[in-house]
């Protein structure tokens, strides 16, 4: 189908996750500073459990917590794996940051693999998402961000 | 070696995305936060094994640790919800995208502040200046083509 865009809500969303993320890895960074990225990563994802079953305890209580009644709830096991490829990334890259690329290297095609994956999961609708192809402009302005990207990481390198 | 390690950062890219995708699946059913706590218990699990596998990394001297270094996970938890709730509405590439954007103007910002204007602030700012570009073209489709 023909992609339609978002509003603004959706893309000021996505961009506060963005923001987070830097934080997030800033904190982290801190973190395996003082011990190690495996003791890091593990320590932020033992946190972000209790954080996230404090959550979803209060959201139960709160009553607020129930999807669309026609879905089905269980759905496949791999859905559930998500964490598996998000524990690797920190691993994988505690990895290639010691190598030839160093730190922006790391980061550059990290941000390039994951649009890439996108377009393609996308196109092909993998994972239950819907269907769509790439129009001319968004693939254009994610080479702009792409861009930006790349100047921002080779200034701070 | 460096094609590995080419490579090796393109996959932990693809690694995100994937990541992303089934986070995203699964809060369609459970809920962002239920997903997120799924990721993060999941993720949990399977680096107890690795610091198993790897016992010196398991209890390193912490010394004085700042109390805020710990909290890197709270802000996971919003990451995974948001991405989760993001994703299958406005599609994967678009996603990554805006997140990317949202993570490069914060890095520009938390390396910015206070620090000196030279020429590498410059190149920064013009970097931030092309993100916002893309983000704001990313947004919306014109009507017709």
């Amino acid at each position: 189908m023909r992609d339609a865009g978002v509003g603004s809500k959706l893309s000021g969303l996505a961009i506060l996750a963005g923001v987070s993320l830097a934080v997030m890895i800033d904190w982290n960074s801190a973190l395996a500073r003082y011990s190690n990225p495996l003791f890091a990563s593990w320590t932020a994802h033992g946190v972000g459990a209790a954080a996230s079953a404090a959550g979803a305890l209060g959201l139960a209580a709160a009553r607020r917590d129930a999807p669309a009644a026609t879905i089905d709830r269980r759905g496949p096991l791999w859905e559930r794996l998500g964490g598996i490829p998000g524990a690797l990334t920190v691993l994988l890259a505690a990895i290639t940051v010691n190598g030839p690329l160093g730190l922006p290297g790391t980061i550059a095609l990290l941000l390039v693999g994951q649009i890439v994956f996108g377009i393609a999961a996308d196109a092909f609708g993998w994972f239950g998402l819907q269907r769509r192809r790439p129009t001319r402009r968004l693939l254009a302005s994610l080479a702009l961000v792409l861009g930006g990207a790349a100047l921002v990481i080779g200034a701070s390198a | 070696m460096l094609a590995l390690a080419i490579l090796l950062a393109l996959t932990n890219g693809v690694l995100v995305g994937l990541s992303r995708a089934l986070n995203g699946a699964l809060g369609r059913r459970v809920g962002v936060i239920r997903a997120s706590l799924w990721n993060h218990a999941v993720g949990f699990s399977f680096l107890s094994v690795a610091a198993i596998a790897a016992p010196s990394a398991r209890f390193p001297p912490l010394g004085a640790v700042p109390a805020w270094a710990w909290l890197g996970g709270v802000l996971g938890v919003a990451f995974v919800a948001t991405n989760s709730y993001v994703i299958v509405r406005a599609g994967a590439a678009r996603t990554a995208g805006l997140v990317v954007s949202g993570q490069m103007l914060a890095s520009v910002a938390i390396a910015s502040l206070g620090a000196p204007i030279d020429r590498s602030i410059l190149v920064r700012l013009l970097g931030a200046a092309l993100v916002v570009a893309g983000a704001v073209f990313a947004r919306r489709e014109p009507k017709m083509r």
